[in-house]
Parts: C-alpha cells; sequence; structure tokens
C-alpha cells in the first residue's frame, strides 16, 4: 500500500508538468493504470491467502490502532461534486436599448423576428383552454408563432427616410405644372411599366426584366359608338370595365425595348381597326347587341301600334276624360311620334330596366312612364 | 276559464279534421257554430283592427291596415278557388271572413276605377315577397269590381295548368301541335260560371262553331250552354274556353261589359317548367306553356287588342324553376318574351307588412283568441312575433298557428 501512495505520488507529481505532451500522458495515464490494476490484484490475492486482517505499520502513526476497512462493508460517504461557477446569461438586448436608440441600426434589414431584441412587448399564439399557459396568450420568449409571419421591423418610417436620403441622388427634378394626378393623365396618357431586376450573381441577366406593360384609358381615344364597342370586344378581358382602363401586356420580344414597341404597335392597329366597318358586321342581330335598344325591340313596335290604336279611338269617341292628350292632332311617322316626351321617358325607362337591371329606382321609373304614357290616373282619395 | 280553453281545443281540432277531409263540408260541422271562443271581444282603444267600413268600394287610404268583413256568399261566389287553402281554413276557424285592407289593393282599385274603358286594356302586375299577399289583393279587387258588376275571369293559379302528375294531356282537334288539358278546361268553365252567376245571360255567341259532323253551336248559342258543353263533353272543354274568351273579346265593347282578367302567377305563361312533374305529350316531350290551348287562349286575353277590360296579374318565384328564383321582380321573373308580351304595365309592388298592419294582425287574432300565449299578448309579445316573422303576412301567420 505505502508503494502504491508513493507510486502515485510521483506520478501525480509528474503530471503537471507533462500536460503539454500529449502522447506522453496517455502513455504514462496508461502504465498507472496497469500498474494500479497490478497492485490491487496482488491485494487481493494476499487477502485470499491469509483471510485475515493486516496491520500494516506506518512510520507516521505508530501508536495508534488502524482499523482495517474492508472495501464495500461499509457504505462510503458521497463525494462532494465541486461546484462550477455558472456563467449568467447576459440580459436581452431588448433590456439594455436605451430610448433614444437608432432603431435603423438594431434592425437594418429583413430578418425573422427575434424576442431578445425586440424592445416591445408582444403576444402570439393559440391557447386551447383556461388551464394552459393559465389563460394567456403566450408571451414573445421563445415564441415559434411569431417567427412564422413575416415582419415590417426593417420598413419603419426612419428606414424609408435613410432609404429616400440614399437614393435622393439619383432622382431628378418632379416637372414643373404637374402637380395633381389629373394632370399627369391628361399630359401623359400613355402609362408604360417595366420592371428591373438587381442582385448579385455571375450574370447580371434577368428573364423576368423583358416583360413590358402599357395602360391608358379608353376615355382618351376619340371613339364613336361603334368604334369603342369594337374596342372592347377585341381587347377582351385587358379593358376593366370599372376603371375604363386598358392594359397591354407582354414578353413576346427577348428585349424590354422590342416589347414596348411591340405594345405600341398593337395598340395602334387595335384602335384603326375599331374603326372599320366590315361587311360581317352588317349581319349583326338582335341577339348579339351588348345592351338593350329600345328602338330595335319589340317593344317600340307595340307600343307604337297601341298608340297609334289609341288615337283612333279617341278621335271617334268624344270624350273628354282620360284622352291621351299629347299625341298631335296629325301623326306624320313613327320617328315623330318616338320624339313625344313621354315616349321618351318611357324608352329611357325600359332602357334603363334592362341595362342597369330592375331595382326600385328603375321599376318605379318605368311604373311612372308608363303611367304618363297611357294616362292612367290615380285615385283623387289617394 | 277552463270551458273556454276545451271549447278552444275542440275547434281547432274540428279545422285540423276538416283539413285532413276536405269532403265533409264544413257547413255542416255544428260544433263549430256553437264555440264561442273564436267570438270577437270588445275591443281596447289601443288595439284597433277592424272596419266597419265592409264595402270595398268604399275602401280608401285611411282603412289601410284595417280588417273589414267579407260576406260569406262572395267567399263562395265570386271568391271561390281564389282563397288560399290555408287562408280560408283560418277565416273557417274565425267563424268570420276578415282580410285586411291593403295599400297596393286600394291603389290597383283606383287605378282600375279611371281607367278610360274605350282605351285597349291596361294591364297591371302585383309583384312581391313570396307570402306578402299579392293574391289576397287580387280577392279584394275582384270582390270589389264583382259590385259594379264586371265580369271576372280569373285564373286562380296558373301554374296549375303547366304541371301535373298523370294528368290527362291530348292534342288539340282545333289545331295540330297544340295540347288541351280537358280536366283542367271543364275546371275552370265551372269556374267561370260560379264567379259570375247571372252575368253571362246576354252573352251569346256571334259565329259558328262545329265540334265534330253531328255537334254544333250555331250564332247566337248562349254562352252558359258552350259552358254546359265543355263541361259535359271535357275533350273540347279547352276549345270551349278559346270560344268564351274569344266572345268575350269580340263583345265586350258593343255590349258595354266590363272585364276583369286577373291571372294569378302568370309568369308560369311564359317559362317552361322544367320539373318531373311537368306536362308531356305522347312522345314524352315536355310541353312549352305557349303550346298548351288554354295557356294560348288567356295569353290573348292580356294583350292590347280588345278594349272595355282591365288585365291584372301577379308574379310568383313559385312558378319559376328552381334555379330562376332569385329575384321577385317582373322583368326577372317574366323574362324578356314575357315582358315584351305584357309590356307596357304598371308594376305595382306589394310590400310586406309595415309595423301598424303587423299589429293590427296580430290584434285580430288575439281577438279572435286565436293567440292564447299570454307572453303573445304583451307588448314585448307582439314585438317579438313581429321580428320572428320579419313582417311576412304568410310568416306571422306560421308563426302564431303555435302560439
Amino acid at each position: 500500500m505505502a508503494s502504491l501512495h508513493c507510486r502515485s505520488s510521483f506520478l501525480f507529481t509528474f503530471h503537471r508538468p507533462l500536460t503539454l505532451n500529449a502522447s506522453l500522458v496517455t502513455s504514462l495515464y496508461r502504465q498507472l493504470h496497469t500498474t494500479s490494476t497490478f497492485l490491487s490484484r496482488s491485494i487481493s490475492t494476499q487477502n485470499e491467502n491469509k483471510s485475515i486482517p493486516i496491520n500494516i505499520e506506518t512510520s507516521e502513526s505508530e501508536e495508534e490502532f488502524r482499523v482495517y476497512e474492508i472495501e464495500g462493508l461499509k457504505k462510503l460517504t458521497e463525494l462532494k461534486k465541486s461546484k462550477r461557477s455558472l456563467n449568467q446569461p447576459s440580459p436581452p438586448r431588448s433590456k439594455t436599448m436605451p430610448v433614444d436608440q437608432d432603431w435603423t441600426d438594431v434592425w437594418p434589414s429583413a430578418s425573422t423576428f427575434k424576442w431578445g431584441t425586440v424592445p416591445f412587448p408582444v403576444r402570439q399564439g393559440r391557447i386551447l383552454s383556461s388551464s394552459e399557459n393559465e389563460g394567456i396568450v403566450p408571451s414573445k420568449y421563445g415564441n415559434l408563432e411569431l417567427m412564422k409571419p413575416p415582419n415590417f421591423l426593417h420598413l419603419t418610417p426612419s428606414h424609408i427616410k435613410k432609404h429616400c436620403a440614399v437614393l435622393k441622388d439619383f432622382c431628378t427634378q418632379w416637372p414643373q405644372g404637374l402637380d395633381t394626378d389629373e394632370k399627369c393623365r391628361r399630359f401623359f396618357p400613355l402609362e408604360t411599366k417595366t420592371s428591373d431586376y438587381v442582385f448579385s450573381a455571375p450574370s447580371i441577366r434577368d428573364d423576368r426584366a423583358r416583360f413590358a406593360s402599357i395602360k391608358f384609358y379608353l376615355s382618351d381615344l376619340k371613339l364613336d359608338y361603334h368604334a369603342r364597342d369594337k374596342f372592347i370586344r377585341l381587347v377582351g378581358d385587358r379593358y376593366n370595365k370599372k376603371t375604363d382602363e386598358v392594359t397591354f401586356e407582354t414578353g413576346r420580344c427577348p428585349l424590354k425595348s422590342q416589347n414596348i414597341e411591340f405594345l405600341k404597335f398593337v395598340f395602334t392597329v387595335v384602335y384603326f381597326e375599331s374603326w372599320k366597318h366590315e361587311d360581317w358586321e352588317n349581319s349583326k342581330e338582335l341577339q348579339d347587341m351588348e345592351q338593350y335598344f329600345w328602338d330595335l325591340n319589340a317593344s317600340r313596335k307595340n307600343c307604337i301600334s297601341l298608340l297609334k290604336k289609341i288615337k283612333t279611338i279617341d278621335e271617334n269617341k268624344a270624350t273628354e276624360s282620360n284622352r291621351l292628350d299629347y299625341l298631335p292632332s296629325d301623326i306624320l311617322d313613327e320617328d315623330t311620334l318616338c320624339a313625344l316626351p313621354p315616349i321618351q321617358d318611357y324608352k329611357a325607362a325600359i332602357e334603363d330596366l334592362f341595362n342597369e337591371g330592375e331595382n326600385f329606382q328603375t321599376i318605379n321609373k318605368y311604373k311612372e312612364s308608363v303611367k304618363s304614357l297611357l294616362n292612367i290616373q290615380e285615385n283623387v282619395s289617394l | 276559464m277552463e270551458p273556454v280553453v276545451l271549447r278552444n281545443i275542440v275547434s281547432r281540432t274540428l279545422s285540423f279534421k276538416f283539413k285532413k277531409s276536405p269532403l265533409q263540408g264544413f257547413s255542416k260541422c255544428k260544433a263549430r257554430c256553437l264555440s264561442t271562443s273564436a267570438q270577437p271581444q270588445p275591443e281596447k282603444i289601443n288595439n284597433v283592427c277592424r272596419t266597419h267600413e265592409n264595402d270595398p268600394r268604399n275602401h280608401t287610404l285611411d282603412h289601410v291596415g284595417l280588417y273589414y268583413t267579407i260576406p260569406v256568399e262572395e267567399i263562395n261566389g265570386v271568391l271561390k278557388n281564389c282563397v288560399h287553402p290555408w287562408h280560408l281554413r283560418l277565416m273557417n276557424t274565425f267563424n268570420e271572413y276578415g282580410m285586411m285592407v291593403r295599400k297596393p289593393a286600394v291603389e290597383l282599385n283606383g287605378y282600375i276605377q279611371n281607367v278610360n274603358l274605350n282605351h285597349p286594356i291596361p294591364r297591371f302586375v302585383l309583384y312581391g315577397r313570396t307570402g306578402a299577399g299579392k293574391a289576397s289583393i287580387l280577392l279584394h279587387t275582384m270582390q270589389r269590381f264583382h259590385r259594379d258588376g264586371w265580369l271576372i275571369l280569373s285564373v286562380p293559379w296558373a301554374g296549375r295548368w303547366v304541371r301535373g302528375w298523370y294528368k290527362e294531356v291530348s292534342e288539340s282537334t282545333y289545331k295540330a301541335g297544340r295540347y288541351d288539358l280537358p280536366t283542367d278546361g271543364a275546371e275552370w268553365l265551372a269556374h267561370f260560371k260560379h264567379q259570375n252567376e247571372g252575368k253571362l245571360a246576354n252573352l251569346k255567341t256571334t259565329s259558328e262553331y262545329i265540334w265534330t259532323k253531328r255537334e254544333n253551336a250555331a250564332v247566337g248559342t248562349p254562352i252558359e250552354e258552350i259552358i254546359n258543353f265543355g263541361q259535359t263533353r271535357i275533350k273540347f272543354s279547352s276549345d270551349c274556353v278559346g270560344v268564351i274568351l274569344k266572345e268575350i273579346r269580340n263583345q265586350a265593347q258593343t255590349l258595354g261589359l266590363k272585364v276583369l282578367v286577373v291571372v294569378n302567377a302568370v309568369n308560369a305563361f311564359y317559362t317552361q317548367w322544367n320539373q318531373l312533374n311537368a306536362l308531356k305529350n305522347s312522345g314524352k316531350k315536355k310541353l312549352h306553356p305557349s303550346e298548351i290551348s288554354l295557356i294560348h287562349n288567356f295569353k290573348k286575353m292580356l294583350t292590347p287588342t280588345w278594349t272595355n277590360g282591365v288585365a291584372v296579374c301577379t308574379v310568383e318565384e313559385a312558378c319559376n324553376n328552381l334555379n330562376e328564383r332569385e329575384n321577385y321582380t317582373p322583368l326577372y321573373l317574366l323574362k324578356q318574351e314575357g315582358f315584351e308580351a305584357l309590356d307596357p304595365f304598371v308594376p305595382i309592388l306589394v310590400p310586406e307588412y309595415t309595423e301598424k298592419e303587423a299589429l293590427s294582425t296580430i290584434n285580430y287574432y288575439i281577438e279572435h283568441n286565436w293567440i292564447q300565449n299570454a307572453h303573445g299578448r304583451t307588448e314585448e309579445g307582439k314585438k317579438e312575433i313581429i321580428f320572428v316573422s320579419n313582417n311576412n303576412p304568410f310568416k306571422l301567420y306560421q308563426v302564431c298557428t303555435s302560439l
């Protein structure tokens, strides 16, 4: 045992200076290990052989009677773990931010939500019941739900101001006199839209950059009823009825400038094509009409024949009441009859009813016009 | 208190019984006559719901929203088959034929009164939501002009002529490609005869009609004889209807007749009915309304080719196919074809109840002990009923049946 102690102490004394040489250390460890096993084995053989406790006298305490401790018989006192001093994580950045800091430095570009950086309290997520998270929506700490949606923390007004300040050098002065949108539209009726794509890559070409579109208002063009109708039919869904805008877009040519030229060419062709009257356009029938025309429909024929009938009856009967007084004594032709104000009102009402759709206004307008057309009077007591 | 409640239950059960077996005439139910529960109780001042002006000719805007009583002779005479079954059942239960004066009815009657009968017929189209009371306004108008001695040609519900399970459809003997509905024709003849009892004496045919080799109607045959012929030989009933309508059109002016043409659900005349119970010919082809001779004849009554008459029609969502019921307005329901046939017409909106009218109806029901629930008789309960029924007359009736 003494030899063991001295050997091990010898080894440990030599351990420290030898740390640099890794191979040597491992060899020494290996040596130690083999030595210890050998020693323990030798002791155990001694124990087995003699089977009685042995008192080994030492030079340090000769008087004291030492007790031989059988290994494993008595419980070993637990070794105290050495307490390692833990490094405390630094508090989140948001706690140490000054109030008057520049936010654009904190959040310079688009990035995922970082709970430690965002200085305001925010909650996001769903709790299933009042028992979960004490019924409170989770806070920002480690909250995945806040990381999922895109945020606009990189696009605050101060960011935009900085962007604008940088871009200002590249801008030219706004032309004088174009102070309203209305004037812009009047003096520059054709709006061209193209896109450039900037990115860092071996090639600076982008396939999408060739697309071009032009936009204009249909009311800016000089078109009569037929040409306008034909123009709308030719451009199809490129015409927006609500805003009265026509938009042409293409990417069929390889270059942007070629595409713009092509669009202007198409615009010109459609314009002149819509003014043309082809022979086959004369075969347009009532069903092909884009809206209801009273003059072309059966209603006009019925109305005129009815009024003529009433006229002959009024002439034959001398009764004064409930005559149609607005009818002239001699009806020359149908067109002059149709120009009479009650009939014009009736025509407008019926065209509204069909073209605008049925609602209380159009139906009541129709009702009033029919009442004046046929001279149907309400009762006095009404 | 108890006997009253019991009696009420008896009267309700009897009305239910009547609903189940219509063959059992309601006049034979003696127990109802003895029932006092439906007897009107004296009105309180704030629960006024009836007017004592029972003559529809005197109704003005002052009477709007109030109930008046129709004599039972007119319900079983001129208005027979025209009252909705639920309405008639309710009237029978109340033992009183009360009906509300409504603004569109007063308006319509005013127009018709002022019409120049020498002009070709004017046409009026009533439109409104289902259950708003279009048919009831027709009743009011028919009763009013019946009292003035007008001839009334009414189609209680035109949808009946374009549909039916196992209904007999035969090809017209008069014109190929047109189809007769013998039973419906005979039914209408009976209806016409019943409505115009005593007004047809002067009407005689002006031309000869040959039905078969042996059967014919010479010039001067009374119209009643034609009706009887159509009812006995129902093969020719549709043709008889055509003859009667034609004679009325031709003679209205010479005889000085005043004719009121009433068609309920006129859109059935112009829209193809596509459901399973649509009428089919022997070749299983669904019939278009214009191919049906009854409808063909009645359409002529709605054209302004004749004088001394007025046509009043309603448009009804239920007569259009299931995918064409989004709107209740005339042009939508009639479509362009029907609209052009009736144009120019005066559209008259039949609105749902105003608050005054709804309260009046609820008070009328309370007066007849129809609303027995104590809460239903309070101001709050009345408001609740109006809210739940959304001011719709038919819905109001439905809500109140269980109270």
